[in-house]
């Protein structure tokens, strides 16, 4: 099993789109996976329609076990389900703290589901708190989107920074452009520079489209509703990718 | 004799993360079913045509542990058949060719192989059922148009006709509505509830799961004469040899010649040990003729068993002394092909064809025979042979001490075989469970006995292969091959030793008191 971490400090990059996109990838060639949606927006749910039980939050989730896998539900897509947010998924942080001080707690309400799935994809809220600590942690990739600007940039540097300064493997930590939009020159100049210096980002870039916009009306991943776009293209080399990292 | 030991089983269950319950739509329902159902709300998901085959073993081995093997496209995998639809995801590998004539070992690495290598053993797999599957499936949907429920239709046919049934799955999480939907199916009564679907599916293809086993599956009236139930007895074996045939013919596996060794040898255990019901000169003639045939296959069998254990001798030797096994081994293969070819011709002759017609023709005459003698009830007969039987293995096992020769230990050998035939040719007159625990601790001494005497005709061979074979030999690894094979006699007889040793507290065991009670409450006057 392979844990994929979406995660950006910055938010309204494409985090929850390339979860939803790249999950139902994974599924397409047989594979199991879980969708575990950790931000409060649950936006993640909202793309599959899917309603959390209402008795679902923080303290079952933070319970593990039982608690967590009865919250589990299917998508329209086979082998592929959802673990729903809940508003209260606000405060993880709060409950993380009081439970463990190695930062591992994460990993470890994570490690029994894999009897059941061959991937998870974990859409973390844009922050960087304790949560993101045990989401750096629990994953075996941190997948970051990018938009190509030079404010985004400044962003995905610190958190190169922090990898460093936590002693955290560089190598976990996965790049990516996203909404990457060819006509502007800034955009372009910035993927140049990047490819001149040797930071870790993939060679797949998801294109600005209102294809991406249009899923939160169609309510499906984007290769369901427009197996054409350019963009379900781009999710497909993006998890092909993905699949190769060792 | 039988060296080749079964792996204990464990199959590995995979957590069921959906329920999925299929139904055998009765006629002419199909399409009409789902619309009932959810007429509303439905979403076409999928429409396949394909071509399904299922394989399992000559005896069934898959299906008697509740699964399936099924190709279907180009997709090969376990399916518990409790399950209908849902296979064994992780199982599932890829694979173009007929699977027919494959054994465990030619399977790819991994979870599919090992459940098929505990499942199979020794035997190969063969093509059982090919049908053309027509699947239909659905998506019920709730109010925020999600699937909540998939319905699966499918039509299953051969050119002997054509079945309908329908596969209600749940999505993870919504349990409720498929407990809801399922209630209404019911409540539609359309459905052959108590229909068994994998078997329905199979015998479309002309084909009865389970049809064979090596064990004797009989079920003797308790009325019964002494004649009739020694008839039905004869003639249950008298069809095991006959179904072995084309696998021995065919060399399909290993276990053809064997089950048809084992049919011989029941046949004739009982020709000699059930008296006084047939004709005596008929009996006599009869024993002779297959005492000749049980003979006929003594060679390719033993041949066999050295061969099955190839890799157990070689992990015998330290690895300098296993390359004298080469040439051992390739001239017992190369001896196999001319056996096999003898036992073919065996069954290939008139005598074989006129024995088994005759034979038959008898059981079936005697069958219908006027009782012209008092009918003895064959529960009575049963018990009174049963009980001098396992009186003579008593005496006999506890006359055996530290210094008794071997010769007495294959006496008891011979006497143990003979009781376990009688307790299961007769075991359906008796309690289940009490014959159960006898045949139990039965086998517990044969295994003991059994293994003596397998490690005593494995020496018996290699010494033969050392006196006769290998002085005319021009081998230049002569010498090599001596040293392997005696390096492997000496590891055989410290093994023989030691099971004999165990002998006396496996056969304490045995005659326990508690073994002799049941004995006698059960087949005592």
């Amino acid at each position: 099993m392979s844990i994929f971490a979406l995660y950006s400090m910055k938010g309204g990059v494409g985090k929850t789109a390339a979860a939803v996109n790249l999950a139902y990838e994974a599924v397409q060639s047989g594979a199991t996976a879980l969708l575990c949606d950790l931000d409060p927006q649950g936006a993640a749910a909202f793309y599959f329609r899917i309603r959390a039980k209402k008795k679902f939050g923080r303290k079952r989730f933070l319970k593990g076990g039982k608690h967590l896998e009865n919250n589990i539900r299917g998508t329209d897509f086979e082998g592929l389900d959802l673990l729903p947010s809940a508003l209260s998924f606000r405060n993880l942080d709060l409950g993380l703290d009081e439970r463990a001080k190695n930062k591992s707690y994460l990993k470890r309400l994570l490690t029994p589901m894999q009897k059941d799935y061959d991937y998870i994809f974990l859409d973390c809220p844009p922050n960087l708190t304790l949560l993101a600590e045990h989401v750096f942690r629990a994953a075996d990739y941190v997948v970051v989107p990018c938009i190509p600007t030079t404010l985004s940039m400044l962003t995905h540097q610190k958190l190169v920074e922090f990898f460093k300064k936590n002693k955290l493997k560089r190598k976990k930590m996965v790049s990516f452009f996203s909404m990457v939009e060819q006509r502007k020159t800034m955009h372009r100049e910035m993927i140049a520079q990047v490819g001149e210096r040797e930071d870790k980002f993939l060679n797949a870039q998801i294109p600005y489209t209102t294809d991406v916009e249009r899923m939160g009306w169609a309510r499906q991943p984007v290769a369901c509703f427009k197996s054409r776009s350019k963009a379900t293209q781009a999710y497909r080399e993006l998890w092909a990718e993905l699949q190769m990292l060792r | 004799m039988t060296v080749t030991k079964m792996q204990p089983s464990h199959i590995r269950v995979l957590p069921m993360i959906t329920r999925s319950e299929t139904y055998v739509l009765s006629e002419p329902h199909g399409w009409d079913v789902v619309e009932q159902l959810a007429p509303e709300r439905l979403l076409p998901l999928s429409e396949v045509e394909k071509t399904v085959r299922y394989y399992d073993t000559f005896d069934w081995r898959l299906y008697q542990k509740g699964l399936a093997l099924i190709q279907a496209e180009n997709a090969v995998y376990l399916q518990r058949i409790s399950d209908g639809e849902y296979p064994l995801m992780h199982d599932q590998i890829e694979m173009k060719q007929n699977l027919e004539g494959r054994f465990w070992w030619m399977f790819p690495e991994g979870e599919l192989r090992d459940t098929l290598q505990d499942a199979l053993s020794v035997r190969v797999l063969l093509l059982r059922a090919q049908v053309t599957q027509k699947v239909c499936g659905f998506g019920v949907l709730n109010e925020d148009e999600k699937t909540v429920v998939r319905l699966f239709l499918t039509h299953t046919s051969t050119e002997n006709g054509h079945v309908a049934t329908l596969t209600l799955r749940s999505v993870r999480g919504y349990e409720r509505d498929f407990e809801n939907l399922r209630r209404r199916f019911v409540k539609l009564d359309v459905a052959h509830p108590a229909e068994d679907v994998f078997e329905r599916v199979i015998n479309l293809a002309g084909c009865v799961p389970g049809d064979y086993s090596s064990k004797l599956n009989l079920d003797l009236n308790h009325k019964a004469s002494g004649r009739e139930a020694t008839c039905e007895i004869l003639k249950c074996l008298h069809d095991v040899m006959r179904q072995n045939e084309t696998g021995i013919r065919a060399d399909w596996d290993t276990e053809f010649l064997h089950d048809f060794r084992v049919a011989i040898r029941r046949t004739r255990s009982a020709l000699s040990q059930i008296k006084g019901v047939l004709p005596e000169d008929a009996v006599a003639h009869f024993k002779d003729e297959f005492r000749q045939l049980g003979r006929s296959t003594n060679r390719l069998r033993d041949l066999d068993v050295y061969l099955l254990e190839e890799e157990t001798y070689r992990a015998m030797l330290p690895q300098s002394l296993q390359p004298g096994l080469d040439a051992v081994f390739s001239r017992l293969k190369s001896e196999r092909r001319r056996a096999l070819n003898d036992m073919v011709q065996v069954l290939d002759a008139p005598e074989y064809r006129h024995l088994m017609n005759s034979w038959a023709a008898f059981l079936q005459s005697e069958q219908y025979r006027a009782g012209t003698d008092p009918a003895v009830p064959a529960i009575s007969l049963a018990r009174k042979i049963i009980l001098k039987r396992f009186k003579q293995v008593l005496k006999r096992g506890q006359a055996i001490g530290a210094d008794t020769p071997d010769e007495a230990l294959h006496n008891l050998r011979i006497d143990c075989k003979k009781l376990r035939y009688l307790l299961e040719f007769f075991a359906s007159l008796f309690p289940k469970d009490k014959m159960d625990k006898l045949i139990g601790y039965m086998k517990k001494l044969q295994d003991n006995l059994g293994d003596f005497n397998d490690l005593s005709v494995q020496q018996q061979e290699l010494m033969a292969y050392l006196n006769e074979v290998l002085p005319r030999s021009r081998r230049a690894d002569r010498l090599l091959c001596a040293a392997s094979i005696g390096g492997l006699i000496a590891r055989l007889h410290g093994q023989q030793q030691a099971v004999r040793r165990k002998f006396a507290s496996a056969f304490a065991v045995y005659a326990a008191k508690k073994n002799v009670r049941l004995y006698r409450d059960l087949f005592g006057k």
